[in-house]
């Protein structure tokens, strides 16, 4: 993989997930090598994850046999921590702990989570950078106000964070000069006013300052915007939404390319369609981005996005994908059996027992 | 005169005193969570730390869980009050001997945080529950601050209580167990962890992250060159307390796997309680590495295998007197006196048994003490470490139950462990950490491991050490004398090649003290003679008098005052270098 490449044996690839308990993203890269597993066959070296379920959360860290790599939280909730007056001038791990050791057990509870939270913030930042983050939020990017924006504050954060040294397993420091992220999101048929109003300014001022946006924008035959986030709310998205990552990515000093910008259809359990949509961008250090517009002119383009369409488990694409997934699924279910967790059902006859229950797939 | 009874009332602060100074190490407080999943017919207890940062908590185990009612009944006045342990001695799953006495298990968490949850698949009743428990307060802070609350209200309670809710869930076909999870971890404690400063996987590895296995860990910390865990870190300190107490098996590393190995495990008496102790089916991970006892058995400064050691065919018999105020039992045991491949380091292995009434009621034990001829790495291995149905009480205490004699470094270099079968249940202080000392079950035990150590071990230790010692010296001295007869030739041109002292079982009267014999180009000493006898001097000097002496005698020989000074200063340099 050109992304192991560099690194030359020097330390583990860094990966950080959201993944959730089945772990496939983890062990699809341990299956193509590119997560190292150590001398007892039971260590992925490398990644790092946030789970906030309390029961979920243990088995995962045992599924991966690293205790260190697992983060009890909310991404955004930790990524995000803002001060309190107290806790303002506390601004190292040391003078947190200093304090809550002059203060003892008598500390009122307010402040003490005020300054447990910090302190989780401040930890949770000492495990960055990373090569590869894969945030699938299986949510919308914009959320509901007034949580509107934390998703992209926490990516914004997140691209700051990319730059600082990281340390290897003996200490010594390192630091990323490039990485990829991958965000997956939830895009509705209805798109929220906020997210609408938003990408819609997005486009607005990227056709008054950038003449090439303009054109590649009028080649394509829009002219109200608003009509096309009502019409065509997934093309709307995709093509807008990128602009905003780029944004982040020039405010940050990073110039990026994407590489692949994807999408698939979803039936939710109340029978609601809806798409999933995902960025994958490579991220690489700039003194100035250069990337900017190629990036936001880049995603009007329908023709550079991939339909992920359904596949059936019959179909040569789908054998092999099935047989892929099998081998990914085995080399979980060997992890798990290990560590005496649940294994995953084969995978074909999951996928038929909840075609038998109506489950849409 | 009328009897006016009234009843004692214990202050407020009591309870949260009790329970502060109850355990007195992070691993003597978690040890009471897998002792509960033990007694509970667990398969395994799973516990997570969350290492390095100790933000999360969580113990799980496979048992039988326990149903919402008994945990209500257990929260409303029924902790200190378990059913589990009764006079019958009743066991567990698989034949375990059941742990737990007062059901002070979930009271133990109170050490590490102020709140935690809990979620039980009770698989008897099939229901399921999920609770969180807030302690009484713990710290003097936390109980002086509620108490001053109190007073300015003018209502002060005599007891004050935790809180807890509940919440029934489904049950899952299949899950059984409990699990305890928390995020609201001390302040003590997890500054206590935090600390690891002195890792030894750090300092052994230079690896800042968790141990990849135990064996990684044990050779972290099995090694001369840390001499304690004291030097290690709190997180290490935890790791091997956790794996000494818990009923496990030994650590069974072979030579060809390249995992650590203890001789223990060929004493037959040993593998035969290591089979029972497997045969419970009970194993506990800590951070995904799965323990054991960690007894690594010789483990000296040159890391002799367990591997080179053989021993007898059969043990022989010794006896010796126990002496217990007025009674005198005469004890036979079985000793392996082991030899090593190669080398003159020898060990020894004492095996006793013990089966008899005191003070009414049985006590049964058996047990091994090991002795090897230097210090015992790490020190924590040091004296003698009583187990109750295969936990350990306490760690291993060098003091050996207050041995009242002075035996010099004696004590660091002796290992036992003692299997108590039955009895003294009721010498058991509430933190299973310790033992009262005035119950007639202990005093009995301590004058057993008194008496053993008084009357056959120690004596034998003490001759044996000086025929070591003078061993030791003689070689040494030999040695020397090699090098100096040696460094004579070259400073002579071979005109004296050696220096010998002649005792006086030779030569019973010489006339001179010292003489230079030019046909064997020897300078010969008389000890026989007075004036030799004064400047040999006590008989450890004797070697070094001798070569003084030589250094002189070589230099005389030679023509110039000049020449005569070079070789005399220069065999003195030889002599003290």
């Amino acid at each position: 993989m050109e992304l192991t490449e560099h690194l030359d044996g020097q330390r583990p690839f860094r990966y950080f997930t959201l993944c959730g308990r089945p772990m496939i993203d983890v062990y699809m890269l341990v299956k193509e090598k590119v997560l190292r597993v150590d001398d007892t066959g039971r260590r992925i070296l490398g990644v790092a994850f946030c789970e906030l379920d309390k029961e979920v959360f243990p088995e995962m860290i045992e599924l991966i046999g690293v205790e260190e790599s697992g983060f009890r939280a909310k991404l955004e909730e930790i990524i995000l921590f803002s001060d309190i007056p107290e806790t303002q001038p506390l601004d190292t791990m040391a003078a947190l702990e200093g304090y809550l050791e002059g203060e003892g057990e008598g500390l009122n509870a307010t402040l003490r989570e005020a300054i447990e939270n910090k302190r989780r913030h401040l930890l949770f930042r000492s495990l960055f950078p990373f090569d590869f983050l894969n945030l699938d939020f299986c949510d919308r990017y914009y959320g509901i106000p007034p949580d509107v924006l934390q998703v992209n504050m926490a990516i914004e954060r997140l691209l700051e964070w990319q730059r600082q040294p990281g340390k290897k397993s003996n200490g010594a420091p390192f630091s990323i000069g490039r990485f990829v992220l991958a965000i997956t999101c939830r895009v509705e048929n209805k798109l929220t006013s906020a997210t609408s109003t938003r990408l819609a300014n997005f486009v607005g001022e990227n056709v008054h300052t950038h003449a090439e946006y303009k054109a590649a924008l009028q080649l394509r035959g829009i002219n109200n915007v608003t009509k096309w986030s009502v019409e065509e709310p997934l093309d709307f998205f995709m093509s807008t939404w990128p602009k905003e990552i780029a944004r982040l990515a020039l405010m940050k000093q990073w110039d990026i390319k994407v590489h692949d910008h994807a999408f698939y259809d979803r039936v939710s359990d109340s029978g609601e369609a809806y798409h999933m949509v995902c960025l994958v961008v490579e991220f690489t250090q700039a003194p100035i981005c250069s990337t900017y517009l190629a990036a936001a002119t880049q995603s009007l383009d329908q023709s550079g996005r991939t339909e992920i369409r359904k596949i059936e488990p019959t179909d040569t694409d789908g054998k092999r994908l099935l047989a892929d997934l099998r081998q990914i699924v085995n080399l979980r279910n060997k992890q798990a059996k290990r560590a005496g967790r649940e294994e995953l059902p084969e995978p074909l006859s999951e996928i038929n027992r909840l075609k038998g229950e109506g489950v849409p797939i | 005169m009328t009897e006016n009874w009234k009843p004692v009332q214990l202050a407020a602060k009591v309870l949260g005193h009790i329970s502060q100074g109850m355990y007195r190490t992070p691993a003597g407080a978690v040890k009471e969570l897998i002792s509960n999943a033990y007694d509970a017919g667990a398969s395994y207890a799973k516990i997570h730390t969350g290492f390095p940062r100790f933000d999360f908590f969580s113990c799980e185990d496979d048992g039988e869980g326990i149903s919402s009612k008994r945990f209500i009944e257990l929260m409303s006045g029924g902790i200190g009050d378990s059913d589990k342990q009764r006079a019958d001695h009743s066991t567990g799953k698989n034949g375990r001997p059941l742990i737990g006495r007062l059901g002070v298990g979930l009271l133990s968490l109170a050490q590490i945080c102020p709140r935690f949850s809990i979620l039980s698949f009770h698989e008897k009743t099939k229901t399921a529950f999920e609770a969180e428990i807030k302690f009484p307060p713990y710290s003097r802070q936390e109980i002086d601050k509620i108490i001053a609350d109190q007073k300015r209200g003018g209502n002060l309670h005599p007891i004050m209580h935790g809180e807890y809710k509940t919440k029934d869930l489904p049950y899952l076909p299949g899950r059984k167990g409990i699990t305890v999870t928390t995020s609201s971890l001390r302040e003590s404690f997890r500054k206590t962890m935090k600390n690891l400063e002195h890792f030894a996987n750090v300092k052994h590895f230079n690896n800042y992250e968790s141990y990849p296995s135990f064996e990684h860990f044990l050779e972290a910390i099995v090694n001369p060159s840390l001499r304690s865990l004291y030097f290690a870190s709190p997180y290490d300190q935890f790791l091997f307390g956790l794996a000494l107490t818990a009923p496990l098996p030994y650590v069974d590393g072979t030579e060809a796997d390249g995992s650590p190995e203890t001789l223990l495990l060929r004493i037959p008496q040993i593998a035969k309680l290591q089979k029972q102790i497997k045969s419970y089916g009970f194993r506990v991970e800590v951070d995904n590495i799965e323990l054991r006892r960690p007894v690594i058995l010789p483990s000296n400064g040159d890391r002799t295998p367990a591997a080179a050691c053989i021993l007898p065919v059969k043990p022989s018999l010794d006896r010796f007197t126990l002496t217990d105020g007025t009674t005198k039992n005469d004890i036979e045991i079985q000793r392996y006196d082991i030899k090593v491949k190669g080398s003159d380091v020898t060990f020894k292995l004492f095996w006793f048994d013990y089966d008899q009434k005191v003070n009414g009621f049985p006590l049964k034990f058996k047990g091994y003490i090991f002795l090897q001829t230097g210090r015992l790495f790490p020190k924590e291995y040091q004296g003698i470490l009583v187990r109750l149905r295969n936990v350990a009480i306490g760690q291993y205490d060098v003091n050996v139950m207050t041995y009242p004699m002075a035996e010099g470094p004696r004590f660091s270099m002796l290992s036992a462990e003692v299997f108590v079968d039955d009895g003294l249940d009721d010498a058991l202080k509430v933190d299973r950490d310790g033992f009262n000392t005035l119950d007639p079950q202990y005093i009995r035990l301590q004058a057993f491991v008194h008496s053993i150590l008084h009357e056959l071990i120690f004596p034998e230790s003490w001759f044996e050490e000086k025929k070591r010692n003078l061993k030791r010296r003689q070689n040494k001295e030999t040695s020397v004398s090699r090098e100096f007869d040696s460094a004579l030739r070259n400073a002579t041109d071979e005109t004296i090649k050696a220096v010998q002292i002649i005792p006086k079982t030779e030569h019973r009267t010489a006339d001179v003290a010292v003489e230079v014999d030019k046909r064997t180009r020897t300078v010969k000493i008389y000890e026989s003679n007075p004036a030799a006898k004064s400047m040999l001097g006590r008989r450890r000097f004797h070697g070094l008098a001798s070569r003084v002496i030589a250094a002189f005698e070589a230099a005389n020989l030679e023509r110039t005052p000049e020449r005569r000074r070079e070789v005399f200063y220069r065999l003195i340099g030889d002599i003290f270098k």
